[in-house]
């Protein structure tokens, strides 16, 4: 009995020590997480890619500068809008510049690269690369390309020639290799799988960026923009090959606009309103796509204006009715110090923020709404540049700026382009004195220079396109714009003029990456919001404080603004009232 | 429960809040369709968060343990034993539809269920012969985790109050929790004694983890320590009745956790009816090495006055290499952080222990009292990199720095004129700041503690304070509150700058002491706002250094730059300095009061022992502090690496409670 039991007690010590002592098999096994995915299709990447592009260009930084410096927004608060920073705010950007969008997307290419049953896929992954780097290169200047994405510890930051010079023929390559019958995207979020929609995005963005940067580097933009403009097929030609990007109804795709201001029901002050001098070239030129674009006030203001008799073309009498359609100006209600001006003269006087114009709710506050990426309209200004620039192009400067106005229109579903291509300013050769702005300083009148034409006309096209338009502003500084007179005050200016390039983000690059940091910012001469980039023209910033005496409140932009006579506003509508 | 700056954390909610609000203006919260009432700015009414939002826990947990024991021979024996522990624990977070900050509502489910195993089998032998004493061991020893559960989460919801999944109308993707480690060990000591007056230890230990890359996740650590009661042959006298010396090496290994070592994708959302995929922003790491702790101590025990005072001291020195820790990174890698082994951190110190029974008859009184003192310093770390930053708020960082007390804190700080340190403000009268500086440590001086035991026939009575000297605490909350205007430190200057701009209609050149056609303006002296007080101008020398504006002598302008208050307060973003305190602390920790049941009325009960009923209560009193009303000296965003912020941190709890103890 004894024998049996001490047998047991033998047989189950030996199991247990057994049991306790295995090898170290089985170890990779256990140390894998089996619920996380170990490969990923470039289909799974990709649309991640294209959202967090979307959220990150089209909606935060459009929201924090992009359309403040494109003059798009009016009077918006925060720190980027009012030409300073925040420092977790850069932070936040370039994570996910580079975290969520550029290491994903450059996956895609470090995995599918030699597999030759995913070229056309790899090219995709290579156009989007060279449209995110485009942004990036254009907006801090020399930024980390080569050793980006690499997982290491120290990234030095490349040249903006190097930049450009490597975008441009990867999206010649792109263009030229896609293969329209080979692979397809599945799934694909912005052209639904059609390959030969991806080569026209190519060779446009090819385009546009070789325009952008013809002032910094004309050789380098001359060679990429003449290759890309002798291939016109492969060139956006009509408003269905416009490229977009879409938000979704489902909640986590909600459009920043639709998750920010309209489900939280956001308050007034921090809503956005467009700006005054948008509006302005919009009533000037009595342009139809306003009522597309903007969303008529909630609180019009109720004017008294002269307008000729109905019938008349002299006797003039005066009228009263309410203008829905005002934008404010950059910094809200501020002017400079040192300007004696009557605040009564100021019809916009003490008007509450909801008063101004937001932008079209059906349009622009949806949760699906669209981004455009190149629209067709954008295109035929860039053509018409690029031929005043000699680089190419069948159709002359002229005919593209009436066809970029026509898809501009048709873009937006509006009528009369017709008409409105013939009014004084508009037509090709003529010159308009226009309407003075706020301030009585700048005006809407528009030279008989190609240049002064084709950019305003792009400009009013392109709304939302915050980040192009601030581009095009840098290199050409021809858009009649006011500066932002209330800048933060942080930054020790009393008025602050159009930023350069946001600065590099102190805390991450400068914590982390300081030794490649403190390089770039040598080789770029500062990091301020002022430390021109080489794609800039230059520009003597406008002295307010100095032009005192010429400045008045001027009420031009409620002044006539169905037209100047009776019969105008009897055509449109409204009800007025005589005095 | 909600931290930090979360729109959910009632704490945070208050920090938005402005002081003249009352219960009238937050009660009720909600409207009759039962949405929350939105307010101007960026508050949040902490009520819709406290009755709205719920959450809850609940763990079952299961334990068992299964020992055999074989006595093989004399003074040889087997002991085999097997501990198991199982966790289920169901956990449930709930937001309500209709919060301003949320409308759609949130309801999210976790259920994790945990294994932890352990198989060990310990052979002993003992021998004792001569004056020799011999106890050894050799063991094996397996450890098992294992966690399955699941996280999901509805993102809106169907109806109010109802607090299930089923409720969901869109979900985010489900998140998998598993989190598995094995580690098989091999170990051995020998404990040797001569005379039962001296000793020495030695012992011995491999580890093979799961955890670690197949080539380095072994490691050994052994240890050898001596000791000596020298008490035994000294002469006896009635000063020290027992003493002990002591005197070790030891080393400690250390493996990780789960899924450390490779890369892999998780699901981001579902866009276009796509389910996307993103790389896992944290960078694991194939060459992954064990940590190892390497320490010396030496140690004092005595015994003093025939026991009636206890005195203990230990001297330690120790270096942990290879730390695993996850750093933050330049996101430009396409990383946000990623781990590393870091290099050397060292770590010595004192402890010392002194205990005294001051009465001991019926009335006892014993003492005991804690002091100690460590200070770290950061030896080297990986990849010949200077400085890794561990956490960083508001523009403040934590960061390990080589040749520095692990730690440091980093942030803006007001600048100051290189040679009289006259702090510089910008021309508009806000300050002037430089970046990157040295704003303290979160690591105290030293530490200690006090308690007092009285006991009294079945009555007993004890108190414990803690006391923690010098740290430093930066406070996010006071920025926040400053910012908001709801703090007292707002309100110097704010009726001189009304009277200034609105009354008088003075402009900021004005306020600044230039008159409008500048001239120097006549009421200069007048104060018109708030201003930086002893501050001068900063400009630049001719080497390009920022330096306080001086007068033709050579003498410094003291700036007169009347400010806004508010952009005053704002410039606490840029001068973070001001809100680092001091965050040393005297607490009153612990109060037992308690009374242990008379033999007489025990030995009534049968089967019953001893019984004692005693009411304790924790964190009863702050008696020293150097923060701010309303910061604990204690508070912090993490309880990991990367102390010294707090951020909308919870007032300390005070509790009290009852203790029955009945022993059979």
């Amino acid at each position: 009995m004894k024998l049996k039991i001490q047998k047991h007690k033998i047989k189950a010590a030996v199991l247990i020590i057994l049991f306790s002592f295995s090898c170290t098999n089985k170890f990779e096994e256990i140390n894998t997480n089996e619920f996380i995915f170990s490969e990923a299709s470039p289909e799974e990447l990709f649309s991640g890619v294209v959202i967090n592009t979307l959220d990150l260009v089209g909606g935060t930084l459009n929201d924090q500068f992009y359309n403040t410096y494109a003059s798009y927004y009016g009077g918006k608060g925060g720190q980027f809008n009012r030409s300073f920073y925040t420092e977790s705010g850069l932070d936040g950007f370039w994570k996910r510049f580079y975290v969520n969008i550029l290491k994903n997307n450059q996956d895609i290419i470090d995995n599918y690269e030699n597999d030759p049953a995913y070229t056309n896929r790899v090219y995709i992954a290579k156009i989007w690369k060279s449209y995110v780097y485009s942004i990036l290169v254009s907006t801090f200047g020399p930024v980390p390309y080569e050793n980006a994405s690499k997982g290491l510890n120290s990234v030095k930051y490349d040249s903006e020639e190097f930049i450009y010079t490597n975008i441009l023929e990867e999206l010649k390559e792109a263009t030229n290799n896609i293969d329209v019958s080979g692979d397809i995207l599945e799934q694909d979020p912005i052209f639904s799988g059609d390959n030969s929609k991806w080569k026209k995005f190519a060779n446009t963005l090819r385009l546009k960026i070789a325009l952008r940067i013809s002032v910094g580097f004309p050789s380098l933009a001359a060679q990429h923009g003449s290759e890309a403009i002798a291939d016109e097929n492969n060139l956006v030609s009509s408003n269905s090959e416009n490229v977009t990007m879409k938000w979704g109804t489902e909640q986590e795709n909600w459009s920043f606009n639709y998750s920010r201001y309209v489900n939280i029901q956001a308050n007034n002050d921090v809503i956005p309103y467009l700006n005054f001098y948008f509006i302005l070239n919009f009533k000037t030129y009595k342009d139809p796509r306003l009522i597309a674009i903007a969303e008529p006030s909630s609180d019009p203001i109720t004017i008294r204006d002269e307008v000729f008799k109905s019938g008349s073309s002299t006797e003039k009498i005066t009228v009263e009715y309410d203008i829905p359609y005002f934008g404010r100006p950059l910094g809200g209600s501020a002017v400079v110090e040192g300007w004696d001006l009557d605040a009564n003269k100021n019809l916009l006087n003490g008007l509450p923020n909801r008063s101004y114009s937001q932008p079209k709710r059906d349009l622009f506050m949806t949760p699906d709404m669209t981004y455009n990426i190149i629209t067709y309209a954008e295109t035929n200004f860039i053509k018409a540049e690029a031929k005043l620039l000699e680089w190419g192009g069948t159709k002359s400067a002229e005919q593209y700026y009436y066809d970029g106005i026509d898809a501009s229109f048709q873009q937006y579903g509006s009528t009369g382009n017709a008409e409105y291509k013939n009014r004084d300013g508009i037509k090709w050769g003529t010159v308009s004195i226009g309407d003075k702005g706020l301030f009585g300083l700048v005006t809407s009148g528009i030279s008989s220079e190609p240049l002064d034409k084709i950019v305003r006309q792009r400009w009013l096209a392109s709304y939302n396109q915050g980040h192009d338009m601030w581009c095009v502003q840098k290199r050409t500084r021809i858009l009649p714009l006011i500066d932002q007179f209330a800048p933060d005050g942080s930054s020790d200016l009393v008025y602050a003029p159009l930023s350069e390039r946001m600065i590099y983000p102190p805390l991450s690059e400068g914590g982390l990456n300081n030794e490649a940091l403190q390089e770039a910012i040598n080789a770029l001469g500062g990091n301020t919001l002022y430390t021109p980039l080489k794609m800039n023209k230059e520009y003597t910033p406008i002295k307010w404080e100095t032009l005192s005496d010429i400045v008045e409140f001027t009420q031009d932009f409620a002044k006539n603004f169905y037209g100047d006579s009776e019969d105008d506003l009897i055509d449109a509508g409204i009800t007025y009232k005589i005095i | 429960m909600y931290r930090n700056g979360s729109q959910r954390n009632p704490a945070n909610n208050y920090m938005y809040m402005t002081p003249n609000m009352s219960s009238e203006n937050l009660f009720p919260y909600k409207d009759e369709n039962n949405n929350a009432f939105n307010y101007e700015g960026d508050f949040n009414n902490p009520y819709w968060n406290l009755f709205e939002n719920s959450n809850q826990d609940v763990t079952n947990r299961v334990v068992a343990n299964l020992t055999f024991n074989w006595i093989i021979l004399k003074g040889l024996n087997l002991k085999t034993r097997i501990n198991s522990a199982i966790n289920k624990v169901e956990r449930f977070e709930f937001n309500n539809m209709g919060a301003s900050y949320d409308p759609d509502g949130l309801y999210r489910e976790i259920s994790t269920s945990v294994r932890n195993s352990n198989y060990e089998a310990i052979l002993n032998y003992t021998k004792k012969f001569n004056d020799f004493s011999i106890v050894s061991l050799l063991g094996v020893n397996r450890f098992d985790l294992r966690r399955s559960g699941t996280r999901q989460t509805a993102i809106s919801l169907l109806q109010r109050d109802i607090k299930s999944l089923s409720n969901g109308d869109e979900f985010a993707p489900v998140i998998y929790l598993p989190n598995n480690k094995t580690i098989n060990s091999i170990f051995s000591s020998i404990s040797a004694g001569y005379k039962d007056t001296y000793f020495l230890d030695i012992t011995g230990r491999n580890d093979w983890s799961s955890t670690l890359p197949s080539f380095s996740n072994s490691y050994f650590y052994p240890s050898i320590g001596a000791t000596t009661i020298f008490t035994k042959f000294i002469p006896r006298n009635d000063i020290i009745t027992f003493g002990k010396v002591r005197a070790s090496f030891a080393q400690v290994g250390s493996d990780t956790s789960f899924d450390r070592v490779i890369n892999a994708y998780v699901e981001g959302g579902n866009y276009n009816n796509t389910t996307w995929l993103q790389l896992q922003s944290q960078r694991k790491n194939l060459e992954l090495k064990p940590e190892l702790t390497s320490s010396t101590e030496i140690g004092i025990e005595t015994k003093l006055f025939n026991n009636k005072i206890s005195f203990d001291a230990t001297f330690y020195r120790s270096s942990t290499n290879n730390q695993i820790i996850p750093v933050q990174v330049t996101p430009t890698s396409g990383f946000i952080s990623k781990f590393i082994n870091a290099g050397e951190v060292q770590n010595e110190g004192i402890e010392l222990f002194l205990s005294a029974k001051i009465f001991d008859n019926k009335f006892k009184w014993q003492t005991d009292v804690n002091w100690s003192k460590n200070e770290s310093s950061v030896v080297s770390l990986a990849d010949s990199v200077d400085r890794l930053l561990i956490r960083n708020f508001f523009n403040v960082g934590v960061y390990a720095e080589k040749g520095q007390p692990f730690g440091n804190l980093r942030g803006n700080v007001q600048a100051t004129d290189p040679e009289t340190g006259t702090p510089l403000v910008l021309r508009n009268g806000r300050v002037r700041f430089e970046s990157d500086q040295l704003l303290g440590n979160a690591q105290a001086d030293w530490i200690g503690s006090i308690r007092n035991s009285f006991s009294y026939k079945g009555f007993s009575f004890n108190f414990l304070i803690d006391v923690k000297m010098g740290g430093d605490l930066f406070s996010g909350t006071m920025i926040k509150s400053v910012n908001h205007g709801i703090h007292a430190e707002t309100l110097p200057g704010r009726e001189e700058f009304l009277l200034s701009s609105i009354i008088l209609g003075e402009t900021n050149n004005e306020r600044e002491g230039i008159g409008l056609f500048g001239n120097d303006y006549a009421d200069s002296n007048r104060a018109k706002g708030a201003i930086y007080e002893g501050a001068a101008l900063g400009v630049e020398d001719a080497n390009g250094n920022w330096v306080a504006e001086r007068d033709v002598n050579g003498n410094i302008v003291y700036s007169e730059r009347w400010l806004n208050p508010q952009l005053k307060g704002f410039d606490g973003l840029q001068d973070q300095s001001r809100y680092v305190y001091d965050a040393s602390f005297v607490k009153l920790r612990e109060v037992v009061i308690g009374y242990t049941f008379q033999r007489r009325i025990i030995n009534k009960m049968k089967k019953v022992k001893n019984i004692k009923l005693s009411i304790v209560g924790r964190d009863l009193w702050t008696i020293y502090r150097n923060t701010p009303q309303g910061i604990d000296p204690e508070a912090g965003t993490t309880s990991g690496n990367g102390q010294g912020l707090e951020f909308a941190s919870f007032l300390p709890t005070r509790s009290i409670g009852v203790n029955l103890k009945l022993r059979f």
